[in-house]
Formats: structure tokens, C-alpha cells, sequence
């Protein structure tokens, strides 16, 4: 019953975007908009409101010479942080300098203190550029109060670069010169000294497209429009008109300080919805009802359980049946009354709904006896959990308002446990071969020339499945174009070069052996899980690698220890070692706390690659979609002198799910990992196959975060 | 020992049989095999037409002639989506008939009470029976079960009351029914929507408009082949 139409499917994704598009819009309104700096406000001046909770948002901000681009996420309801890219051209124009632009990072924190009432502004309090090298730094308390629906107002008063022109004197005394160091850390003594002055802003939103905007700013901009005249500033005055394109798309186009022309781009995400909505993808196969015992007795026989060859034919049957969606059912087992499949599911992003689709197949694939089905996902070939459901419930719950949460109670979701008596694997499935050739990009950002250079090439990966839960696998890239083989000036570390390398490695490992490596993967009992990875694990090192997981299905905590040996590779991309000639034990035991709805932490002791000792948090907002937007920092005992710039190692992580974007199922993520320094303390070894974001899914939170699935 | 090979090869054949039926070998199961041929039919002609008259898709009367299978027609306007649906797969009172491009209708009676394959679709809902509706009086109310853009239950509830409009002559491909008009108005926390069924000689649903969502608007169908 397969007919591609890929031109209605098309056209039903087309409207679909149109639709959500226009709906979006009305629900859009009145939005507290970006500035500059890519947090809610006018231009260059922050305002009091917040974006709504979770939104994550991109601005791309240019005037004059001075460009910003902003990732900004709020994180809750009332707090907001942000990571900024800087450029300045013409930087060496009027005084000599070694950059013709400069570039820098910075990180801004916001908290909003109240919330706006009938009487009440918004206030929120905001800290520019905390742990930087202080270029943009800047403190602020900013309160905004919406006139009626169309005109809001904002006043606020500003320290740092944000009390710069027009001050009123320095209410909490001087403000100490900056001492950065190495930069990386937050400057506490600075915040809200020397002088403060006000700023203040208007917008009036003329439609629901467009608004119009004007500010006062209090930003006298000393350095780069005083002392290296990258522009003139003669006004304190700023004005914009910006265009809601889309729901998602903001431009705006400005008049800066009485002399420059202005541009910005403002986009907006929120995880926390498809903007797709319903998710898509081919129908399940309907619950088949069994014929009541009394009309047909011999189909509820349990004696066909004795068959030779049942087995093959039940798995095959099903296989058939879950083939459009992308489940493949490894191993069966059975009694007369209870059937468990072990499965792999290479397609739906909810969890709940391959669970779902498998139940629903064993209505129709299952002799009548059987009463319960127990779907054990199988991940990385180890079963991850197992999910008990009654088929009575499937048959009588299927078209039942409320089905969700009636089915999740009589869902049981367990460890994967010992298989059943007489499971056994499909004898077809292993070894099993698989293979790919495509394109591959590396992108490495904010080398000191450049924020971005990117290689693209052809990536051969190769995975040999030897048994359940044991694979031989590789890849191997070949450049194809790129500027990655620019290296920047080298910089000195006090370290063993273990990451700060890496552009050695883009620029000489072409064509290069990217893994080679050997894995068994395997439940233990007892809520433990193991890996042991050997050979060529990353680019960098090479070892051997084992890990154990103990994370009891239901529970939001879990512990786990990983020790590996490596050594670090040549940087020609080949097999061997003699380069570098380091060897290294490194390892850490690390404990995952769900500490909240929505909220994960954590925390990895241990020693890390360059020998250096220390412990890692990693704090991340997760939607139940899979969104995951997160922070961590490292700090070991690595002097900052020696760790070089930014003091310790931090940075900023995304993943957002493909099925997001596109509305139709896959597992496939994009993972980013921002590290606006990247040096070589507290780095770990990358290895495939984690065991604690492999099984979690599988859980209870995982499962239960998408259970609406289950019936899709 | 007979008769325990006799009823796992019953078990087993009947499970393949209902697998010819439903997709792996779809040239096995007649219906599924014409409804595809009806699927390409009009996936070429939508081509080089892209505005069919009448709301008919442009399907002929000589076409549908072929099929021996019950057959409705669903078009999704929001979407320009036209597809024609089968019997597919009965739980209690509830049909559940589908098309070849994976999508799924379920009916109870001829009420719409879920979708499948749609994006948008209804996942579980309650309302009134066919009776009720044809009766052209009175009122009921419905409950709609959707997921969102988070995969989290969003539940609309509306009140509803059935009116009939008068007899109406319609045209469904090329042929006249007579048939009685019954609207269906309902208001409720999703807003408001209307259906509309059109009963031929009694209880007989020869056409009817059912909300899918208040996003997407209707889904409307028509018999077009009575035949099974």
C-alpha cells in the first residue's frame, strides 16, 4: 500500500509552513524584539522584558564598522544568558594595531526581578560581557512598561561601557580597572561601579509587521569610536523600522549616532514546539481485535508455541509489517501467554512511538494466547529497557479519548532484565555489514584570524556487526575544499598539546583514518550497563576505553565510571604515534542528576588528557522533544597561566532534533559545541557511544516525555 | 498434533494474509492494487491539471467502474490533498479505512473519530453516533484528542447541536443522489466549526464535511464507490 506522491507530500509540508507561519504571527504580537546585542531591547540598550521561556534566539547585528552576532537562550522564565561574537573593522585605521578587526567573545547573564503588572514596569537586572576580556562590559538595571497594545516605553540606567556618555555621577564609587588576566572569569569588583548613566527607548509597533524605534543611548563608545575613530559619533540617538517577516525572522534596518546606517537580523526558535506541529510520517497498522475464545477457540491454542520454526516466521511477519517504519525486530521469545521482542529503531524520535508501532504489529502478527508483549529496545545491539503492555489494552484502548495516559498506566517500563527462556536472534540479521559514503563538513571557530573556517569532503564510514552488541566500525574522510589548512599562529601551552593542536591536525590529516575501533556493548543486570571500545577512537587518540552505567530505569539519578588508556596520534591522519610519543590514563566517574522537570545535570572527577586533575559541570535545558541547550565548564589544576586564555576550560552546547525542523520522524540531531577558547586543559577523549545518553531514552523519562506518541 | 499445526499455520497464514492486504506485497491484494492504480491516475492528471473541476479530482464514473471495493474520497482543501480510502481494518464499531500514500481514516459509523499519516491528525475522540446525527435533531458533545508541537495531549471539547437543512441534490463523479442535508454546529474551547452530512435513502452517508483540526479545517468525503 505504498504510492509516493512525493508532490502532495510537498505541497502538504508547503501549506503546512504557510499555515503555521500565519497562525504564528498572531500569537507573535506585541513579543519584546532584540537589540544589538541580541537581548530583549531597543538598539544598543537592553530593555526590562524577557524572551518567553526557552526561546532561543539568533541576532546579527552590523552598523558602521562595529558587527555583533548573538545566541541568545532564556533559560527560565526570568533568566537569560547570551554568547556574543564581536568584530570591529577599521580597527587599526587611525592607530596602529596588529588586528585590522578585531574579534571578541563575550557572555552576558540577565535576571528579570519583576515581572510587568497593571502599574508595574518589567525590570530586569543584566550583566554585559561578565567573564570576558571586558571589551563590551557593562551592567544594567532596565524597566519597560507597555502603554497600551501598541507602545511601550523603556528607561534604564547603565555602568561600565553602558555609563559611558552622559553620567550622573558614580553612585557606588569608582570602578577598578579591569584585571582579565587570562580572561575567562567573572570580574565581580567592576559590577555596577563608576559612573552610571541613564539611557532610555520607545517602540511602537504600527502594525502587527511593523515597529518603529528610537533610543537614547548612554554607550559613548571611548574606545572605538574615541580613540581609534572606527566612526563618528555625533548623536546620542538611534533610530529603526523592522519587519516581522515571518514568525521566526525579524529584519530591521537603522540610523546610528547620528552617522551610520544599520542592518539586523533577528531569529527566533522555540524548542519547545514543531513549528511543523503534529509530527508526520506513514500510519501505523491498525490494532487487529483477536476473535473472541468462544467463536474461534483454536486460535487462542497456546500449543502452537512448540512449532518448529515459528519463531523465524513470527519475526519475519513482523518485520514485514514494521518495515515502513524504519523498526527492525532482532530476537523473539515466548511462552504461551507472553511474547518479547527485542528491537532496533532506527527512525522515530519518540521513543514512545516505536513502542507503540511494535505493540500494534503484534496485534496483528501474534497467535490469539498471546496476552503480553514486551518490547526490549535494543541500542547499540544492548537492551536498553524493557516495555510491558497488555494486548487487551492495545485492542480496547485504540480509539478512546484519554488513551495516552490510560495506556502509560498500564504500561510497565522495567530494566531489560534476562531474556526470556527461549529468545533467540533472528539468524539472518548477524554479521551484518553496513556501509556509507558522503559529505562531511569540520568547522572550527574563532581561530585568531578568522570566527569561522570550514572544510567540506567525502566521509566512508563502515560499521560490521560481528553479534548483538558487537561491531567493528571506522570512517575515514578525504578533503575535498576548505581553509582549514591555514593554521593560525601557533600559541604557546604549558601543556601537552592535546586539543590546542587540533588545526595541525585539520590542516595535515587529509585523507585521514578518523576512528577505527571495536566495541562490545552488553547489559549486566542489576541496572548496569558496559562498554569496552578499543583501537582508533578519535581523531586525536587512540586507546582503549571501558565504561559502566548504573541508571535504574525510573530513577532521575544514575552513576557512571570511565577509564581509558591512550596514546595521541600522529597529526597525518595515519595510524601512528611517533610524533607526539604521549601516553596518558585518564578517566572520571561521573553522576547525572534530572534535577528538575527539564533540567539536567552533570558532574564528571576525574583526570583528564593532558594529565590534569579536576572535575567538569554540565548543566543542560531539555524539552521533550530531544532540544537540549546546555553549559559546561571544567576546572582542573592546571594553572590559568599555563591553561592560556580564558582561564579553564567552558563552553556552550546545543542539540536540536531534525525532526523539529522537518516534522517528520528521524533520529537524527545536529550537535553543536561551542568552545570560545579551545585549550587543553580539562579536555576529555572523544568516544562513540556513551552509554548513558544510548540507554536514557529508553527509560522512563525518555519514554514519558513523548508517551502522546505511543498511539501515533 | 494435527491440530496444533493446523492452527499455527491458520495463525500464521492469516497473519500473512492480512499483511497482502495492508502493504509489503500490495500487488497481491486486488483493492489495495486499483486504489493504487487510481492513486497514479490522479497523481498524473494532477499534474497537467492543477485546478480539477467540480471538486472531483477529475475522476470519471468509467474509472471508478473498475473497483469492486468500497471507496471513499477524502480531500483536505487546506492542502490540495486528495487521496481515496479502502476498508482496511475493523476494531468493535470502529472502521478504520486507508489510502495508498499511509494515511488512515477511522469511522464509527460514518463519524470521523481518528486520522493517521495527516501531520495534524485526531488521535482519539468521542462523539455523536450515526443515528444521532441522522436524526436531524438534538445535540451532543464531542471531545478531541490532538497532540502539539511537543507531542503533549491538547484536549477540545465542544457542544454541539444537529439541525437538518432540507433535501438537496448533489452530484458525487458523474452521478445524482438525493439526499437529505444535516448540519452539525458545535462550539467549544477549540472555537467553533460546522459539519456537514448529506444521508442518501435513509442512513446511507453519501457525503460529508468533518473538522480534521481548527488549524487544517475539513476533511471532506464522498462515496464515490458503494460496492463490498
Amino acid at each position: 500500500m505504498r504510492l509516493p506522491s512525493p508532490r502532495r507530500i510537498a505541497l502538504f509540508g508547503m501549506t503546512s509552513a504557510v499555515a503555521v507561519v500565519s497562525a504564528g504571527l498572531a500569537i507573535g504580537e506585541n513579543r519584546p524584539s532584540l537589540n544589538f546585542y541580541g537581548v530583549s531591547g531597543l538598539m544598543d540598550m537592553p530593555s526590562g522584558e524577557s524572551q518567553a521561556d526557552g526561546m532561543l534566539t539568533v541576532t546579527s547585528a552590523h552598523f558602521g564598522p562595529i558587527s555583533r552576532t548573538t545566541l541568545s537562550f532564556q533559560i527560565t522564565p526570568r533568566l537569560g544568558a547570551s554568547f556574543r561574537y564581536l568584530g570591529v573593522r577599521n580597527w587599526d585605521d587611525f592607530r596602529p594595531s596588529i588586528w585590522d578587526v578585531y574579534y571578541d567573545r563575550s557572555f552576558d547573564l540577565r535576571y528579570q526581578v519583576l515581572k510587568e503588572g497593571r502599574y508595574v514596569p518589567a525590570v530586569t537586572v543584566g550583566f554585559q560581557d561578565f567573564v570576558g576580556t571586558g571589551v563590551l562590559s557593562g551592567e544594567y538595571i532596565a524597566a519597560t512598561k507597555n502603554l497600551n497594545d501598541r507602545i511601550k516605553v523603556t528607561a534604564g540606567l547603565g555602568w561600565g561601557r553602558l555609563g559611558s556618555y552622559g553620567d550622573i555621577g558614580s553612585p557606588f564609587g569608582p570602578r577598578p580597572a579591569i584585571d582579565a588576566g587570562k580572561g575567562g572569569k567573572p570580574s565581580f569588583d567592576q559590577w555596577f561601579r563608576g559612573p552610571a548613566a541613564p539611557f532610555a527607548g520607545v517602540e511602537w509597533a504600527v502594525n502587527d509587521r511593523w515597529s518603529i524605534k528610537a533610543e537614547y543611548s548612554s554607550d559613548d563608545y571611548t574606545n572605538e569610536a574615541g580613540v581609534r575613530r572606527t566612526f563618528e559619533r555625533k548623536s546620542p540617538l538611534n533610530f529603526g523600522i523592522e519587519y516581522q517577516a515571518y514568525d521566526s525572522l525579524r529584519l530591521g534596518a537603522y540610523y546610528m549616532y547620528g552617522s551610520e546606517l544599520g542592518v539586523s537580523l533577528q531569529f527566533v526558535m522555540n524548542p519547545k514546539q514543531r513549528p511543523m506541529g503534529g509530527v508526520g510520517g506513514p500510519a501505523p497498522t491498525p490494532v487487529k481485535v483477536r476473535p473472541s475464545p468462544t467463536s474461534d477457540p483454536d486460535a487462542w491454542s497456546p500449543e502452537w508455541v512448540a512449532q518448529e520454526g515459528a519463531r523465524e516466521q513470527l519475526i519475519q511477519n513482523l518485520n514485514k509489517w514494521l518495515e515502513k517504519d524504519g523498526i527492525v525486530v532482532e530476537a523473539m521469545g515466548y511462552d504461551g501467554r507472553t511474547a518479547q521482542v527485542r528491537i532496533r529503531n532506527t527512525r522515530y524520535d519518540a521513543e514512545a512511538q516505536a513502542i507503540g508501532r511494535v505493540a500494534r504489529a503484534m496485534t496483528a502478527v501474534m497467535p490469539a494466547s498471546i496476552e503480553n508483549f514486551e518490547v526490549v529496545p535494543l541500542v547499540r545491539g544492548m537492551p536498553a529497557s524493557k516495555v510491558t503492555v497488555r494486548r487487551t489494552d492495545i485492542e480496547a484502548l485504540e480509539f478512546t479519548p484519554g488513551a495516552a495516559d490510560a495506556m502509560r498506566a498500564r504500561t510497565t517500563v522495567s530494566n531489560p532484565g534476562a531474556p526470556m527462556a527461549n529468545l533467540a536472534y533472528d539468524p539472518e540479521l548477524y554479521p551484518k555489514l553496513s556501509w556509507s559514503l558522503g559529505p562531511y563538513n569540520r568547522i572550527r571557530l574563532f581561530d585568531q584570524r578568522d570566527p569561522f573556517k570550514m572544510d567540506v569532503g567525502l566521509r566512508f564510514a563502515a560499521r560490521y556487526e560481528i553479534a548483538p552488541g558487537l561491531v567493528l566500525a571506522g570512517s575515514a574522510t578525504k578533503k575535498i575544499a576548505g581553509n582549514l589548512d591555514e593554521p593560525p599562529p601557533d600559541i604557546p601551552t604549558g601543556l601537552q598539546p592535546v586539543r590546542s593542536d587540533v588545526d595541525v591536525y585539520d590542516a595535515k590529516a587529509d585523507p585521514a583514518l578518523e576512528s577505527l575501533t571495536v566495541a562490545k556493548y552488553g547489559y549486566l543486570g542489576n541496572d548496569v550497563y558496559a562498554r569496552v571500545t578499543a583501537g582508533y577512537l578519535e581523531r586525536m587518540f587512540a586507546g582503549v576505553s571501558g565504561e559502566l552505567l548504573w541508571k535504574p530505569v525510573d530513577s532521575k539519578f544514575a552513576l557512571g565510571a570511565e577509564v581509558n588508556y591512550v596514546a595521541q596520534r600522529d597529526t597525518d591522519g595515519g595510524l601512528g604515534f611517533g610524533e607526539y610519543d604521549y601516553k596518558v590514563a585518564t578517566g572520571h566517574i561521573s553522576a547525572y542528576y534530572n534535577f528538575a522537570p527539564g533540567f539536567h545535570a552533570q558532574v564528571d572527577v576525574g583526570r583528564y588528557l593532558a594529565g590534569d586533575i579536576g572535575a567538569t559541570l554540565a548543566i543542560d535545558r531539555e524539552f521533550s522533544n530531544g532540544w537540549r541547550v546546555g553549559a559546561f565548564a571544567t576546572k582542573t589544576n592546571v594553572s590559568e597561566a599555563d591553561f592560556g586564555s580564558g582561564s579553564f576550560d567552558k563552553g556552550i552546547k546545543l542539540e536540536i532534533p531534525f525532526a523539529w525542523g522537518t516534522g517528520q520522524p528521524t533520529r537524527k540531531k545536529a550537535t553543536t559545541i561551542i568552545r570560545p577558547f579551545g585549550r587543553d586543559g580539562g579536555q576529555k577523549v572523544e568516544v562513540d557511544g556513551r552509554l548513558y545518553d544510548s540507554v536514557r531514552d529508553y527509560h522512563a523519562s525518555g519514554l514519558d516525555d513523548q508517551w502522546g506518541r505511543f498511539w501515533k | 498434533m494435527i491440530r496444533r499445526k493446523a492452527s499455527l499455520a491458520a495463525a500464521l497464514a492469516g497473519a500473512a494474509l492480512v499483511l497482502s492486504g495492508c502493504g509489503n506485497d500490495p500487488d497481491a491484494n486486488t483493492g489495495v492494487k486499483i486504489v493504487k492504480e487510481v492513486g497514479a491516475a490522479m497523481a498524473a492528471r494532477a499534474k497537467g491539471d492543477a485546478a480539477p473541476a467540480g471538486g472531483g479530482a477529475g475522476i470519471t464514473r468509467a474509472e471508478l467502474n473498475q473497483f469492486n471495493t468500497p471507496m471513499i474520497m477524502a480531500q483536505l482543501p487546506a492542502s490540495g490533498l486528495t487521496a481515496f480510502f479502502v476498508p482496511y481494518a475493523t476494531n468493535g464499531a470502529v472502521e478504520t479505512w486507508a489510502s495508498p500514500d499511509n494515511r488512515t481514516i477511522s469511522f464509527r459509523g460514518g463519524v470521523m473519530v481518528a486520522t493517521r499519516g495527516f501531520g495534524p491528525d485526531i488521535m482519539q475522540s468521542s462523539g455523536p453516533s450515526i443515528g444521532q446525527i441522522a436524526s436531524g435533531s438534538g445535540s451532543h458533545t464531542r471531545i478531541f484528542d490532538y497532540l502539539d508541537g511537543a507531542d503533549q495531549n491538547i484536549r477540545r471539547e465542544y457542544a454541539c447541536t444537529v439541525k437538518t437543512a432540507g433535501v438537496e441534490t448533489i452530484t458525487v463523479v458523474d452521478r445524482q443522489h438525493t439526499t437529505r442535508h444535516v448540519i452539525e454546529d458545535c462550539t467549544g474551547n477549540g472555537g467553533q466549526f460546522r459539519n456537514e452530512y448529506w444521508f442518501e435513502g435513509g442512513n446511507f452517508l453519501r457525503k460529508s464535511k468533518q473538522l480534521l483540526a481548527q488549524e487544517w479545517g475539513y476533511l471532506e468525503f464522498q462515496r464515490v464507490v458503494d460496492k463490498g
